[in-house]
């Protein structure tokens, strides 16, 4: 028999305890918080952790939106003001941060202009907003005679200040500019062309307000317009030196100034000017041009359209017909690519022009009903045929396109549905044109249209489907852009997916190596596709060090830094062995993923640093292309080795036994060398002498841009990579939404509310064009940001149908983990997840199935996806206009594929994991 | 008489405002089989669940083990380990085979490798008598043999202390003794065990105290004899004359 160690006990009757109101500390709303957000240190931890965060983020949230937000002004610009200012205000706050380093005159110059600043935004905040205009004139420098002292002084403060500063004074500059000064960059830019479509002109102006311009400026400037008018011949100029221009007077008058003036920068302007164009275009109308009936351009012509849109609709047909440069084309190979458009549209222009003067009235009506590109197809015959006619003095008065092959045609006929040229013999055909023209018979002109007929044959055999277009375009759709000598990277990554799809595929297939590879695998594919190289730059800390970023990314600061990851791994190590092991297990999880990425940032960092990726960004776009390896300098340059490479063209390009063009060759060849020099000097001052093109990079794949990875490779990288992404994201948001400690629920419903609550396509845009202004300033790829909004929509999705899961699963099984002595994360990894996910596999598949098609709305921010690059680069395009039947099929077909099989594989694995009565 | 293995002085539980379990004081030793019984509704199951801190106290103590219960997650984990418990629903893991509902915690909490955790669940599932179902999940048991893994179960993590949430309410009336047998059994070996129950037959069996709780609190306590056969307090009269 057992002591008992207490004796029989019977509480007395009437000695009954009374029920007692529950202890203060344990209800009402402090109780509540003693309960709820710091019972324990780590929920103190967390608690004062997020409140932090989400009152931070709510704050300057609140500033944007509300307290500094503008509600009135009717124009945007009105309502920038303050922004303007303050930008502005900011500049100065920035530079005198660095105030000490400079010298004495740089330091006056910016306390001069602290002091002007100051004085204008109190005037500004002292005004209300009717006078705020005035001040802006005012502001823009009405009475702000800025002195040559400043600008000699900002030249000499450039030569000390950090890149980004330079960056900033130099936008101050620019407000403040000697009004005595004119640069090419006042009048040369595009700003200075602008379209005035109202007033179906061309508007050549100043870009700078008159008033603040010097006599010498205005006179100058005067000069110079007159000269522009002269060359289109008796156009008035006003006083403030604009002209006026029909828009159809500019191409030949703007060809023949280029002649006269010799300056580079000059040379790209046409260039500017068709893409102005084409940028028309969008606006004018939305539908593919050439398809419009001949008759409703006509129509549109007299009602609606101005000169301008007429111009730009010929420029956008001239577009479409000639299509896109090639993707990764050179920047010359561009060039020469809107050259040849320009030319083409001329051409159209002129051939519309000869058409609606004489053709036969009866011609006319039959070609009214005529599609535009059909009409095209005539009237390029036409012209040919007139060109042909001409030699033998038929027509001499007509003002013929002139004498080139009309490159239209060439296009239309290599383009043609079947490229065979011996279908049709167009030159014979244009003859029969010509003499049926000549005798104004209309039909002998049907007749020539007869030659044609082994075509229209050939054409009524083939009024099926054309899938031609697939035959022609597959690889296009499968990686779009996708450098053709980088594919073997493509095969790589499709097999390594196939690995890392293994321990999903094959139940046996469950060793660690395997998982490990599968988990691994994002990661692989984002360096195989996107490129590798590791940038050392410079062992020691720089002596000029200013900054902690600029130690941090020393070779030596790297090293300490490894050297305490390494610790913290041994600790963390540590840490599992013995009695604190079995908590210890989630921290040393947490301390590896920690450690990993930060080796992961240390390679990439060059990339995710925002400086040193804006610093690359400037040396590498600089040198253009012309430093490869193939030139003389290799990849090996520096400021020095770059001046003196400049020096030895300009002084070669003095030897008078060369000729013009070979001395002109040399001095560009130089003027590259120039901006590659200066953007290494901003580079080297900013971060000392870490920045050298090259230097010490060891490339272990090429970089390929995400703006060339296309179709279906995209496509699949968005679609699989977001499910891989989604799905745990959304079991921690599931579980932050069930969590006890109420700030971590609170966190993660707004994030899902938030999310869930933003149509994707919004939600793109954001992430597009809002997302990178809230991030410190660098190039970010639209892919990138792109993937981020994906895998945030996914994720929230995932959370609801996770938390639906767990939700389902009965209170005991959490109970009966805990009760085993279980921790948190080992009851949620192997009691509670495996349970849940299983039960909602229905539900995550359908998911999945969901975002994986919504990847196609990145149409919205236009990255080339499967199905966007086929319906704007492929059927867009007047070549393949009418077989969109045809890709969107072939579309519509391998995403049922894709989404088919994802479904069964569900099935199958429920079926697997089915542990019911059988 | 030596220290006693759980400690539970001036314990007070609210669920909000509701007062659950008032002024509790409570000692038992190492060995002692003590059943719970009593209305429902009077605190019986919250009791035993606080001693695992499935359920937290506002006020009072409670030492298990030596170790006095707070939000000491630490201690909470080191108290679950020797404390096994054992619920009215079974609570199997119904996505792990039977062996490995037994092997889960020796091996993830105690660290046990495979081979000899495996040999242990082998050796209790032998002593609850179905060690041919352990290959088999728990959806393919009855409710009886459910229990008694539930059981083998926690036995698996060689506990101190048993906890018996009313093992037997969920089961039909002949699948109660087989459960009934096996707790029986372990009663004998010597595990000191708490169960809430209202088989009163196993009770007067097994038991070396019998504690009658109602509106929270301990109204009643004796050896099963004088409990059963000479109820002193009017209300343990009364929910006697109810179920005998």
């Amino acid at each position: 028999m057992i002591n008992s160690p207490t004796i029989a006990y019977v509480r007395p009757d009437g000695d009954l305890i009374a029920e007692q109101p529950a202890p203060r500390s344990s209800i009402g709303l402090f109780g509540w918080m003693r309960k709820n957000l710091f019972d324990t240190w780590s929920d103190r931890f967390t608690t004062v952790i997020i409140a932090i965060v989400v009152g931070w983020l709510s704050w300057s949230m609140l500033d944007n939106w509300f307290l500094s937000a503008n509600w009135r002004g009717a124009t945007q610009a009105e309502g920038q003001l303050a922004e303007i200012i303050s930008d502005v205000d900011g500049q100065f706050a920035d530079a005198q941060r660095l105030y000490a380093t400079w010298e004495r005159q740089a330091r006056d110059l910016i306390n001069d202009e602290q002091r002007n600043l100051d004085r204008l935004v109190s005037d500004i905040r002292a005004t209300n907003w009717v006078a705020q205009p005035i001040i802006r004139n005012k502001f823009r420098g009405d009475e702000r005679q800025v002195p040559d002292r400043i600008l000699e002084q900002l030249a000499i403060a450039q030569s000390k200040l950090p890149l980004s500063v330079y960056a900033r004074l130099e936008a101050v500059a620019r407000q403040l500019r000697d009004p005595g000064v004119m640069t090419a960059d006042d009048i040369l830019g595009l700003e200075d062309l602008t379209l005035n479509q109202n007033e179906q002109t061309t508007l050549f102006e100043m870009s700078r307000p008159w008033t603040v311009l010097s006599e010498d400026v205005k006179a100058e400037f005067q000069t110079l317009s007159q000269q522009i008018a002269d060359a289109f011949g008796q156009k008035q100029v006003s006083d403030t030196g604009k002209v006026f221009i029909p828009i159809q007077d500019i191409w030949p008058a703007v060809e023949s100034l280029l002649t006269e003036t010799s300056s580079e920068d000059v040379l790209e302007r046409p260039t500017r000017i068709a893409l102005q164009f084409a940028g028309l275009v969008d606006s004018v109308v939305s539908t593919p041009i050439t398809t419009i009936p001949i008759s409703r351009v006509q129509k549109m012509r007299k009602d609606t359209l101005t000169n301008v849109e007429i111009d730009a609709i010929r420029f956008g047909m001239a577009a479409e017909v000639l299509g896109d440069p090639p993707i990764g084309a050179s920047r010359a190979q561009i060039t020469a690519h809107e050259r040849r458009i320009a030319q083409a549209a001329r051409e159209i222009s002129d051939a519309t022009v000869f058409l609606n003067q004489d053709m036969p009235e009866g011609y006319r009506e039959a070609i009214e009903n005529q599609s535009l590109l059909e009409t095209l197809v005539t009237m390029n015959f036409w012209s040919v045929a007139k060109v042909l006619a001409e030699p033998e003095g038929i027509e001499p008065e007509t003002n013929l396109p002139g004498k080139k092959a009309p490159m239209v045609l060439d296009a239309l006929i290599e383009n043609f549905p079947s490229a065979d040229a011996q279908m049709f013999d167009y030159a014979g055909a244009s003859f029969a044109m010509v003499n049926a023209y000549l005798s104004h018979d209309l039909d002998r002109m049907q007749e020539a249209w007869s030659y044609f007929e082994p075509l229209q044959e050939w054409a009524a055999g083939h009024d099926g489907s054309n899938w031609a277009v697939i035959a022609k375009n597959w690889k296009q759709m499968l990686w779009g852009g996708y450098p053709e000598d980088a594919l073997w990277r493509l095969g790589v990554v499709l097999a390594g997916f196939l690995i890392a799809l293994l321990p999903l595929l094959v139940p046996k297939c469950r060793h660690f190596v395997f998982f490990a590879w599968s988990g691994m695998y994002p990661l692989f594919l984002l360096f195989v596709l996107g490129g590798l190289s590791i940038r050392i730059y410079g062992w020691s800390i720089p002596d000029d060090a200013t900054n902690w970023f600029q130690i941090a990314y020393s070779e030596q600061g790297r090293v300490i830094q490894a050297a305490i990851s390494i610790v913290l791994l041994f600790v963390a190590a540590l840490l599992q062995r013995g009695r604190l092991g079995k908590t210890a297990g989630p921290a040393l999880v947490v301390t590896q993923i920690l450690v990993f990425l930060y080796f992961v940032i240390m390679v990439w960092g060059t990339i995710i640093n925002p400086k040193v990726a804006q610093s690359n960004i400037l040396v590498d776009n600089n040198f253009s292309g012309l430093l490869t390896a193939d030139h003389p300098l290799g990849q090996q340059v520096s400021v020095e080795t770059l001046q003196a490479e400049m020096d030895r063209l300009l002084l070669a390009a003095e030897d008078e036994t060369l000729s013009a063009t070979e001395a002109q060759s040399l001095r560009a060849q130089a003027q590259e060398l120039r901006k590659g020099r200066t953007a290494a000097q901003k580079a080297e001052r900013d971060f000392g002498n870490v920045v050298r093109k090259g230097e010490g990079t060891f490339v272990v794949l090429p970089f390929v841009k995400s703006l060339e990875w296309g179709g279906l490779l995209v496509t699949c990288v968005l679609g699989f990579l977001g499910m891989a992404a989604s799905l745990p994201l959304g079991i921690l948001l599931a579980f932050g939404r069930q969590s006890t400690l109420p700030i971590v629920r609170w966190f993660s419903t707004g994030f899902i509310e938030l999310i869930r609550g933003v149509p994707l396509i919004a939600l793109l845009l954001v992430v597009t064009f809002v997302l990178p202004k809230l991030l410190p300033e660098a190039e970010y790829p639209k892919l990138g940001l792109v993937f981020v909004a994906i895998c945030a929509f996914g994720a929230v999705y995932q959370a609801e149908v996770v938390r639906g899961g767990l939700q389902s699963l009965p209170r005991g099984q959490y109970e009966a983990a805990q009760a085993m002595g279980l921790n948190f994360w080992q009851m949620s990894r192997l009691i509670t997840l495996p349970q849940a996910l299983k039960a909602v596999i229905p539900a995550i598949v359908n998911t999945f199935i969901g975002a994986f098609k919504d990847t196609t709305l990145v149409i919205v921010v236009g990255i080339l996806d499967f199905l966007t690059i086929s319906e704007l680069q492929i059927t867009a395009k007047t070549a393949w206009n009418t077989t969109k039947p045809e890709t969107l099929i072939v579309i519509s077909l391998v995403f049922f594929i894709m989404m088919f099989s994802l479904s069964r594989y569900s099935i199958w694995l429920e079926k697997r994991l089915s542990t019911d009565r059988n | 008489m030596s220290e006693p293995i759980i400690t539970v002085k001036n314990m007070n539980k609210w669920y909000g405002q509701f007062h659950v379990l008032r002024e509790i004081n409570l000692e038992v030793a190492e060995q002692e089989r003590i059943v719970i019984c009593g209305p429902s509704g009077s605190g019986k199951s919250t009791l035993i669940r606080c001693l695992n801190r499935l359920e937290e106290h506002q006020t009072g103590d409670i030492v298990v083990d030596g170790i006095t219960l707070t939000n000491n997650l630490t201690d909470i984990e080191s108290i679950r380990r020797e404390v096994g418990m054992v619920f009215q629903h079974f609570n199997l893991f119904p996505h792990l085979s039977v062996l490995e509902n037994c092997t889960l915690a020796p091996m993830r909490v105690r660290g046990v490798p495979r081979k000899d955790a495996e040999e242990v669940a082998m050796q209790y599932l032998e002593k609850v008598k179905i060690p041919e179902q352990a290959g088999k999940f728990p959806g393919q048991l009855s409710g009886g043999q459910q229990q008694r893994v539930a059981i083998a179960r926690s036995l698996c993590m060689r506990p101190k202390i048993m906890l018996f949430d009313e093992p037997t309410s969920a089961l039909d009336p002949e699948m109660i003794k087989e459960v009934l047998d096996t707790m029986v059994e372990l009663a004998e070996e010597g595990m000191t065990m708490l169960v809430v129950t209202h088989e009163m037959g196993f009770a007067r069996r097994v038991a070396d105290r019998v504690i009658f709780m109602s509106d929270g609190q301990i109204v009643e306590q004796n050896q099963p004899e004088p409990f059963f056969d000479n109820p002193q307090h009017a209300r343990t009269k009364e929910f006697l004359s109810q179920i005998l």
